[in-house]
Parts: structure tokens; sequence; C-alpha cells
């Protein structure tokens, strides 16, 4: 299993790195299709734009950890800040697409993309911050049942 | 649009379309503004947010919005949050103007 870590400050312009690296990662193994890699940046983006905002209120000179495990089964990656924490439960979900209110849901978007992109998404928060872990499996996979 | 739309772009982006939505709105009501997002080479959730917000001042100056989407990535984040169901994507700015000249 091969391990990556990357440590950012809780800046926005370090967003790119964050999806770049993970990326790169997960390239390592063959076995991820390009689409599956996509998905994985995008449920990464918002992992670490939730952890950046977590920290809007304090030192943007915290850290953020962003931690990727890999093997040919699977890739794992860990994003934890040291924010305030929220209830992963209280934001709700977007309206059907139908519904007239859909347009107004501008925000709360990005837990729903993360959910749906990666096959399992878990959330730990506290007040001493969150972790977030996605886990994206190769084609054919043995996975936990 | 070009790059990568996300809360860095985001202040940045977020103003300029809305120069853009209100100097169409200004004149006329019902304007009609084409979002470019052909290249765009990613887009999370927070770039998906200056759409809608560009959407709804659009439609409250009973406007028109077409969303031109290029790539995969930008297309599937569409499709995951079913927004493309309420926004449906042209492929090309000329696309747009060619249906436009037909009604």
């Amino acid at each position: 299993m091969g391990e990556v870590q990357l440590e950012i400050p809780a800046r926005v312009d370090y967003l790119v790195l964050a999806r770049q690296v993970v990326a790169a990662a997960a390239a390592v193994e063959p076995r991820f299709r390009d689409e599956r890699i996509d998905d994985l940046r995008i449920a990464v983006s918002e992992a670490t734009t939730n952890a950046i905002e977590a920290h809007a209120d304090l030192s943007r000179d915290d850290r953020i950890l962003i931690r990727c495990n890999l093997d040919d089964e699977r890739i794992e990656v860990e994003v934890m800040d040291q924010g305030g924490g929220f209830d992963p439960g209280a934001a709700g979900e977007a309206p059907d697409a139908e519904a007239a209110n859909r347009l107004e849901w501008e925000r709360g978007l990005g837990l729903p993309l993360m959910k749906t992109l990666a096959d399992e998404t878990d959330i730990s928060s506290t007040e001493g911050g969150t972790a977030v872990r996605l886990v994206v499996y190769t084609p054919h996979a043995r996975r936990p049942s | 649009m070009i790059g990568e739309l996300d809360l860095a772009a985001a202040p940045r982006v977020r103003q300029a379309v809305l120069q853009v939505v209100n100097a169409a709105a200004e004149p006329t009501r019902g304007p009609r503004v084409i979002l470019d997002l052909g290249s765009v080479d990613f887009i999370d959730s927070s770039g998906l947010g200056i759409v809608l917000g560009a959407v709804k001042r659009v439609r409250a100056a009973d406007g028109q919005v077409r969303v031109v989407a290029g790539g995969p990535q930008v297309r599937e984040v569409f499709a995951v949050t079913e927004l493309d169901q309420i926004l449906p994507l042209a492929s090309s700015v000329d696309e747009v103007l060619a249906g436009a000249d037909h009604g």
C-alpha cells in the first residue's frame, strides 16, 4: 500500500494543489479509469472546500491534512481540518430537480456530490475538527459487504 | 469562462458574471444571457453556486439563460446534481444562437 500525505494552509489558493495531488496519486494505479479519477477530484475538492470554510473564522495558517492510501483495489482519501466542526445530518438534501425552489439551493450541493461520486463517504465531526473519508474502488475490486 | 471554477475562482467569476448580467438586464427587461463554460476544465459545487446565482438574477429580470458546457467533467457535475434537468446544456454558443434564430 502506498501512502501520500499533503499538508496545506487553510486557504483557497491551495485547492487546486489538493485536487492535483490526489488525482496524481490515484493515477499511479492504472486500473482507475479517468472518469473515476475525475469523480474523486470533485469529491476531494468538496471536502477540502468545506475544510477551508471551516477555518474561515480561524487562523488561515492552520493546516489541513490530506492523506491518500492506495492499493490495487482502492484509494482512500482522508481530509482532516481543525475547524469548529458541523452537523453533517443538518445540511439536508437538495429539493428534487422538478421542485420550484430547486434554484434556491445554491449552497449545500457539496455533500450530496461527495456522497454520489465516492463509493464510500464517512464524515466525523467534533468541535476539534472534521475528518472526511472518501473511498473509490477500482473496477472488479472485492468490496466490503 | 476559462479554467477551474472552484471556491478560489468564485469571487472573481461571480463579480464578472454579475456585471454582465446587470448590464444585460439594465436597458430592457427580458435579457438573454449565454454562460459559456466551454473552456472550463473543472467545476464543483462552488462553481455551480455561481451559475445558479446568475440564472436566478436573469430570471428575476424576466430573462433567459442558456448554459454551454463543453467537457465531460462539467456535464457530469450537472448530471449528478440533476441541474441539467432544469438548465439544459447546449454544446456550443453557435448552437444556442442558431436556436435563437428559429424562435
